[in-house]
């Protein structure tokens, strides 16, 4: 085998990888459609808080937990069915947001009535929760911004701490903003240069 | 001397589309045939010729599913298949050295 065949097989091997890489990259529309659909409803607790409806509050927060269950499945799993090539990093994404929402459910919905936790602190302990998982998918998809992105959760967790119940949902949408719906624009930027580049080649 | 005979090249994974398939596998946690036909640039049949070779390697894991009515070609790696192209990859690496060398 002499040096240009090896050059070869090296032009074969990055190709595919790229190619994969390109195939398999996230598009962002779960984080921008979940973060879109959230900033409503909470925007909407926050009104409902003011005038002291909780427990209107409280349906509205179930509708949107359901309602982000819903486009999960719809951005996530059916697009998935659909895909020509599984990766393990969304796989590892995907997982680590549903570990983290599964705890974020427990302490908005059963801490409080238990009486564990007062409802005070549902918004801070769920956004620590919210910062691991932006920040672990910084990680996974190489991105600094959406790592540092991760930080507003817990920068607004702690402002939170201080707060009353009322003006948690405010710091929330703008925690939502920056730590959901600009990383997934961020990913669908990503993701639409590597799909041009894609097409040109 | 033949530098392959010493370093004893796989000939399963030392052919283009063999190669390019197991790279792709190497990257992904699976992949369809559709996939691996537009990448590889291959007709149906090329594929299916190394893919089965693969397959009877134990390099790679082949599943038929049903698509709605459509059936579906799953391939992914398996981890002999993985470590095959990791040698595979370290003996192109020596062979670079080796021609640096020389030169």
């Amino acid at each position: 085998m002499n040096d240009q065949e090896v050059q070869k097989e090296i032009v074969i091997i990055k190709k595919m990888i790229e190619k994969t890489r390109r195939e398999t990259a996230e598009s962002g529309h779960f984080f921008m459609a979940i973060g879109i659909y959230s900033i409503i409803c909470i925007s909407a607790m926050g009104t409902l808080n003011f005038f002291n409806l909780y427990d209107l509050s409280q349906a509205v927060m179930i509708v949107m937990l359901a309602g982000d269950g819903l486009i999960g499945y719809i951005t996530v799993f059916r697009k998935e069915k659909k895909e020509k090539v599984k990766s393990y990093l969304k796989t590892i994404c995907y997982s680590i947001w549903a570990a983290c929402a599964i705890p974020t459910i427990i302490i908005a919905f059963l801490f409080p009535y238990l009486g564990v936790i007062s409802r005070s602190l549902v918004g801070v302990l769920s956004s620590l929760i919210m910062g691991i998982a932006v920040f672990s998918t910084g990680i996974i998809f190489e991105s600094r911004i959406i790592i540092w992105s991760s930080l507003a959760w817990w920068a607004g967790a702690l402002v939170m701490a201080f707060l009353k119940v009322i003006p948690q949902p405010f710091i929330m949408v703008i925690m939502i903003f920056i730590g959901w719906i600009m990383p997934g624009i961020i990913l669908n930027k990503k993701y639409r240069s590597r799909s041009i580049g894609n097409e040109s080649r | 001397m033949n530098q392959d005979k010493i370093l004893h090249l796989d000939t399963i994974v030392h052919a283009p589309v063999r190669l390019a398939i197991l790279s792709i596998l190497v990257t992904a946690e699976n992949a369809n045939f559709t996939f691996l036909r537009e990448a590889t640039k291959t007709t149906d049949g090329n594929l299916n010729t190394h893919l089965t070779k693969l397959e009877q390697s134990g390099y790679i894991r082949i599943k038929k599913t049903f698509k709605g009515k459509k059936p579906q070609t799953i391939c992914s790696i398996s981890r002999k298949g993985a470590k095959a192209f990791e040698l595979y990859l370290e003996q192109l690496d020596q062979i670079v050295r080796r021609q640096k060398n020389k030169t």
